[in-house]
């Protein structure tokens, strides 16, 4: 899976790997662990009018300021998809003025 | 242990050896029985029983991003050999050896083998060899992106011609060293090195993975490159800004928010974070292994122990033009934003 593009999702994305998949209660955790992406998503995401939502534990649904409802197979897709709402600007991480608003 | 078939990339600039290098090597009794995808077949001076050529064919999908380039000369190929091997049509094959050539970019290799399913299930990057002509490589880094990329993917790294009149071995290696410190380098001898010391790397083993960490901690202290530069020095000067450094975190660190970042990250400047590798303190009892090339990260394992008693988090990024101070800023400010959402869990699920 490109980390850029989020093209190609046969596999699944490289963040959703950090936890032991082949423990009882495996699919609970991922699910726990999903949502929770969500929520961190959203603190990152609201001060931006974005939103972020879980989608039949496969995808996320992107919410734009204007009401656009996109889907998304990763998060990777999801920063894909925020660019492009963002006329090709992405969310830069590094940048001092996104770390204040946090 | 894995079964995957460990496939071992041979890049290096235009006239850097490669070929004089893998003619070497296929004499070695350890290649006996490894295929070898070349671009000229008449260049190797062997007859190898599983010599193949292949075109570097891609294909560059609408997104523009060149991690997303996949070769699709490489997915057919590999494709095809499993299928052969399981029918019996050909001697089967421990091993995969492709060389690419001079202006290639090997990342896109990488990302192949990843992103194909079946290629994924089937084979495993065990290295990238780089080689680097001793004689050119003064201009080739000031001039050539390529020679960077070659050298930044590297997981081992051949000086050839260091015998030749007029060959400044120290400034070549410093040159080599300041854009890669975790490369182990090697001087080849008329193209000539043990087959042991470029082959079964298993950079991505996971019985190796944690060694490999340590190993490139030790050379970036080694080798410390971690000036904050983040100006280009010279338009035409490709390397410029190019350094490694290390992050370390006592606390443990969010996972959820760390894959968060990284993808953030790599989604604004992934052209410029070359390679990362780290070991990660996420809560667990054994530390996350994690390891990526430009975009193409590698899904991360848990390990079932530390393999030492530092049990901090250590990260080693190589980029290009970001400031050390940055990231470490960034992150920390990321993974505190996750920690107060922590003692509020039943609040975020609601």
């Amino acid at each position: 899976m490109c980390s850029l593009c989020g093209t190609l999702g046969a596999a699944a994305h490289w963040s959703e790997g950090g936890g032991d998949r082949t423990q009882v209660g495996a699919r609970r955790d991922l699910l726990r662990e999903r949502h929770r992406r969500v929520a961190l998503l959203n603190s990152v995401l609201r001060s931006y009018s974005l939103s972020v939502d879980e989608w039949e534990e496969t995808a996320y649904i992107l919410r734009g300021p204007s009401g656009q409802a996109i889907l998304c197979n990763d998060l990777t897709g999801v920063f894909a998809e925020v660019a492009r709402l963002r006329g090709g600007v992405a969310l830069d991480p590094l940048d001092p003025t996104l770390l204040e608003r946090l | 242990m894995s079964t995957r078939i460990p496939l071992t990339l041979i890049t290096g600039f235009l006239g850097s050896g490669k070929t004089t290098l893998l003619g070497h090597l296929l004499r070695d009794p350890l290649l006996s029985d490894a295929v070898v995808l070349v671009n000229e077949l008449g260049e190797v001076p062997l007859d190898h029983h599983l010599l193949r050529q292949v075109d570097e064919k891609t294909v560059i999908l609408d997104s523009g991003c060149i991690c997303c380039t996949i070769r699709t000369d490489l997915v057919d190929e590999l494709r095809d050999l499993q299928i052969r091997q399981h029918r019996g049509q050909i001697p089967a094959f421990r091993r995969v050896i492709v060389e690419t050539t001079g202006l290639a970019d090997p990342v896109p290799v990488l990302a192949t083998l990843l992103q194909d399913p079946l290629l994924a299930a089937h084979y495993m990057a065990d290295g990238v060899v780089t080689t680097v002509d001793a004689i050119n490589a003064p201009l080739q880094a000031r001039r050539q992106p390529e020679w960077v990329k070659q050298v930044v993917v590297a997981d081992r790294i051949v000086l050839t011609k260091t015998d030749l009149a007029g060959v400044d071995q120290p400034l070549v290696e410093r040159l080599v060293r300041d854009r890669n410190p975790v490369a182990e380098l090697l001087i080849a001898n008329h193209g000539a090195i043990p087959a042991a010391a470029l082959i079964g790397l298993g950079v991505l083993a996971e019985d190796r993975r944690a060694e490999q960490v340590q190993a490139w901690l030790a050379a970036v202290e080694a080798n410390p490159s971690d000036h904050d530069h983040t100006h280009d020095r010279d338009e035409h000067d490709h390397h410029a800004g190019v350094h490694a450094f290390a992050l370390r975190f006592e606390e443990p660190l969010d996972w959820t928010m760390f894959g968060l970042w990284l993808a953030m990250l790599l989604q604004s400047h992934g052209e410029n974070i070359l390679r990362v590798k780290g070991l990660l303190d996420t809560g667990a009892k054994g530390p996350l292994v994690l390891h990526g090339v430009q975009h193409v990260i590698h899904p991360p394992t848990h390990l079932a122990a530390w393999p030492d008693d530092d049990h901090a988090s250590r990260i080693v990024l190589i980029v290009r033009n970001i400031a050390r101070t940055d990231v470490e800023r960034s992150l920390r400010t990321f993974d505190r934003l996750a920690k107060p959402a922590q003692s509020t869990k039943s609040e975020i699920l609601a």
